[in-house]
């Protein structure tokens, strides 16, 4: 299957598993709001892993369970009071607390350096560094990317550069080279085939070091 | 914007993971995001394919950085022309040497026979006709003169400028002179007179030389 057609279908499938409508969440909200506590373990168990994501993207690994469960919170309180005024919207509802919670915190980290208070003893401080494994994981894979990056044409690295390194857009790049569209994403979906191929080879050929990775769960003990 | 139960194309997501996405969209593709597992492992690897390529990326370039555009040089080595400039000097190096030694054949070097030129005093002769820069042996007729053991040939241009003196011994009536770097054309005249007479001039030739 090329990745176009993986891509193609990827986009036309519904969620395969708990699909749910409108409906479905608007009565969700309503068992909440009764004080149900299996359905507020429901809207945990669909929607925690989405927000963790979400706040992870933009603020970052620390504190970052503390977060998602105060933004859960803040829902489920707010869910309670009857103040989701739209009950089917209740993903527009949580997206809108998730974004006020990265505001907040933006704001927060911006007055704290104002201030500039000095650590105290006991403060915990996050290390935003990746983890051996993580590390040795994405060195790989930008070995790998290089290699996909000699074995293409001149061109084609070119347009991969003014894309992902450059960040050109798609329009910029297509104007200056003379590109069509299709021929801009077909050469994307091509390198990115190229990747997954030339990276299955490299970590079948190099496997990770046994110790190294009893070292690396250990180290999280 | 994609519906909550629609999943993100692939093509939306590589542009959310680069911070690319259109503000508008990045709601719609958010609110799936809380829900969709699978779209959750796609940006994942999304991510890590980014991020891959924009290291290698910034790699490659480090490593192959961006040539300019080639201008024409200014100044280059000589190994460096091309071969049309050495063909070209080649061959006017060539036709140099084939008019300066071929030719005309006034180097010092080169062996070429002298053309005679029989220079006569009758009256109403036509001067003798002579090749420019070609080497002349001249051939006076001395019958007539007082015998004398040598004389000496004066050429003079047409304004009267001595431009070669040249002695030699007669024989048979006749004195040969040559004059081996031959003469630019002109008008010339050939004076028969003893060697260091002063200029007393006892017969006088025509040469025309082109």
């Amino acid at each position: 299957m090329s990745p176009e057609e993986n891509q193609n279908q990827h986009a036309a499938a519904p969620i395969r598993q708990g699909a749910w409508g409108p409906e479905d969440w608007a009565a969700l909200v309503e068992r909440i709001r009764q004080g149900d506590p299996e359905s507020m373990e429901e809207l945990y168990q669909r929607c925690s892993p989405g927000i963790r994501l979400v706040l992870q993207r933009r603020l970052g690994g620390q504190e970052l369970e503390d977060r998602v469960q105060e933004t859960f919170l803040i829902v489920l309180q707010a869910i309670r009071r009857g103040e989701v005024r739209e009950p089917s919207r209740v993903l527009g509802f949580i997206w809108t607390v998730v974004r006020r919670q990265v505001a907040a915190h933006i704001d927060s980290a911006v007055h704290s350096r104002r201030d500039f208070a000095p650590i105290k003893d006991g403060t915990a401080i996050y290390d935003p560094q990746e983890s051996p494994e993580e590390r040795l994981l994405s060195q790989q894979q930008r070995q790998v990317m290089y290699k996909v990056l000699q074995k293409v044409s001149r061109r084609d690295r070119e347009i991969l550069i003014r894309y992902y390194l450059l960040e050109q857009t798609q329009e910029e790049i297509c104007s200056e080279m003379n590109l069509t569209e299709t021929q801009f994403r077909l050469l994307k979906s091509r390198a990115k085939a190229r990747f997954g191929e030339l990276g299955r080879r490299v970590i079948r050929q190099r496997p990770l070091p046994a110790v190294f990775l009893r070292k690396a769960a250990g180290s999280t003990h | 914007m994609p519906q909550n139960w629609e999943h993100i194309s692939e093509e939306t997501l590589e542009q959310y993971s680069l911070g690319v996405l259109p503000e508008d969209e990045e709601r719609g593709v958010e609110e799936h995001l809380l829900i969709c597992p699978d779209c959750q492992r796609q940006l994942t690897e999304t991510d890590q394919y980014v991020q891959a390529m924009r290291a290698a990326a910034a790699e490659y370039r480090r490593r192959h950085p961006r040539r300019e555009p080639k201008r024409a040089p200014v100044l280059v080595w000589p190994h460096q022309w091309p071969k049309m400039v050495w063909l070209l000097g080649t061959a006017c190096l060539v036709w140099f040497l084939v008019w300066k030694f071929g030719v005309s054949g006034s180097g010092g070097g080169h062996a070429v026979a002298p053309v005679a030129v029989q220079l006569q005093a009758l009256r109403n002769a036509d001067a003798a006709d002579a090749a420019a820069r070609a080497p002349l042996r001249l051939i006076a007729d001395l019958s007539g003169l007082p015998e004398r053991s040598s004389w000496q040939l004066d050429v003079v241009d047409a304004a009267g400028r001595t431009v070669g003196s040249f002695e030699g011994r007669p024989e048979g009536g006749l004195l040969e002179v040559e004059i081996r770097q031959g003469l630019p054309p002109g008008q010339y005249w050939v004076r028969v007179c003893p060697p260091g007479a002063g200029g007393q001039v006892y017969r006088e030739f025509g040469l025309r030389v082109r």
